[in-house]
């Protein structure tokens, strides 16, 4: 029993938090209250000095009294949270009991916790505690979805005719997505998209996905599952929902003829539609060792082609052509994994 | 309080002081034998700071 207590408390230990504060005794205290627990402290003056501390130290947790001078903590606050590469870390303001305006003034600028002055030594270790546990399921989280998208560029890096094309594709399918005027999370979900649509490939035989030849029947059956695979794989991952739908559904077809569910019309998510449309023209505006790239021309008609066959939405590829023509589709360059 | 203000009023700047005083001696008390003579000592200091504390928002509206 007490060694899970002590597994548990010891996952929390040796952490960085950063201290910000005006008042040199007040730092010392709080200093003389987290070191014994096991944890690095650093501290920093003001608003601004935490914000350079942050970039510095990357703490996993920051303490910060609200009244400053230069940049107060609300404002220190609400910068850290509308930064992307800062916002998981827990910011914890310090304030006077029962100081209410403080505390709505704190939430809107997205404080995770307060912890009142004059502070219970007991409550103070307790909070800091769970809100580390918190940083580090956040940290396990960032990781297993940085180790996905590694594994989608090292499935690209397998077939080097392809190179470039997950940054492409999340590039053109945030675009298009942006001229239909889709909110920003779809947005979010199409650059991720870009990049996992194909994750699948990670359980395909490299004697199928690199045959330079035609697939035969049972070959063609077996690629398929990459859709399948894929949305298996992002499963797990709760940030990965929106995604799930693209990596399944980006080989469907509006008449019911693509894979692998069958789906007809609008029963596609609309994030598929958009990524098929686009990983098309970029399959077909890159070098293949079995053919050139070929024109815009000769891909838009492709793409009606299949808008007449009842395979595409005919708005969606006049609204993808109707960019590329006024050539608004970002240049991409292609990343490496080294 | 107006946390907007380049220099915290003295209000502020008290429960500060007066938070630091009561903490450190949480921490003298926690680390003390209750029998030590100058336990009971400590304990006066520390309830003597929170009663300044809690006098705080007397003060408040007359700084203002």
């Amino acid at each position: 029993m007490s060694s899970v207590a002590d597994a548990t408390a010891g996952g929390e230990r040796g952490a960085t938090i950063l201290i910000v504060d005006d008042f040199d005794a007040n730092v010392r205290l709080l200093e003389r209250l987290l070191r014994p627990q096991g944890h690095r402290v650093v501290a920093a003056g003001n608003g601004e000095d935490a914000l350079q501390q942050v970039r510095a130290a990357q703490p996993d947790l920051v303490l910060m009294d609200v009244m400053m001078p230069k940049l107060n903590g609300f404002d220190a606050c609400r910068r850290l949270k509308s930064d992307a590469s800062t916002r998981l870390i827990p910011v914890v303001l310090l304030t006077a009991l029962q100081d209410s305006d403080s505390r709505i003034r704190g939430l809107e600028a997205g404080a995770d916790d307060f912890i009142s002055k004059p502070y219970n030594a007991a409550e103070l270790q307790a909070r800091v505690r769970s809100l580390l546990r918190i940083k580090r399921y956040t940290d396990d989280l960032e990781s297993a979805e940085a180790v996905i998208l590694s594994l989608a560029l090292t499935i690209e890096a397998r077939d080097t005719t392809t190179d470039g094309h997950c940054q492409r594709l999340a590039a053109y399918a945030a675009t298009l997505g942006r001229a239909l005027g889709l909110g920003e999370d779809d947005i979010a979900a199409l650059e991720r998209g870009g990049f996992l649509h194909d994750i699948g490939k990670v359980g395909i035989p490299d004697a199928i996905l690199l045959k330079p030849g035609r697939l035969t029947r049972d070959e063609h059956e077996a690629m398929k599952q990459h859709t399948t695979i894929g949305d298996r794989l992002c499963g797990g991952l709760r940030s990965l929902r929106t995604v799930r739908p693209i990596v399944r559904h980006h080989h469907e077809r509006l008449d019911g003829s693509g894979y692998p569910d069958g789906l007809k019309g609008s029963e596609i998510p609309l994030l598929a539609q958009i990524i098929s449309v686009v990983d098309v023209f970029d399959a077909l505006t890159t070098d293949r060792p079995y053919r050139a790239a070929l024109p815009h021309d000769a891909v838009f008609e492709e793409l009606r082609r299949e808008v007449a066959h009842g395979w595409r939405s005919g708005d969606l590829v006049d609204a993808f052509v109707s960019l590329v023509s006024r050539d608004e589709l970002p240049r991409v360059a292609a990343r490496k994994i080294s | 309080v107006s946390a907007d203000a380049e220099e915290p009023d003295i209000v502020h700047r008290l429960r500060n002081q007066l938070s630091v005083v009561i903490s450190f001696c949480e921490l003298l008390l926690a680390d003390m034998p209750k029998d030590d003579p100058r336990y009971a000592d400590l304990l006066e200091v520390q309830n003597a700071g929170r009663t300044a504390l809690n006098l705080l928002p007397e003060l408040e509206p007359r700084v203002r």
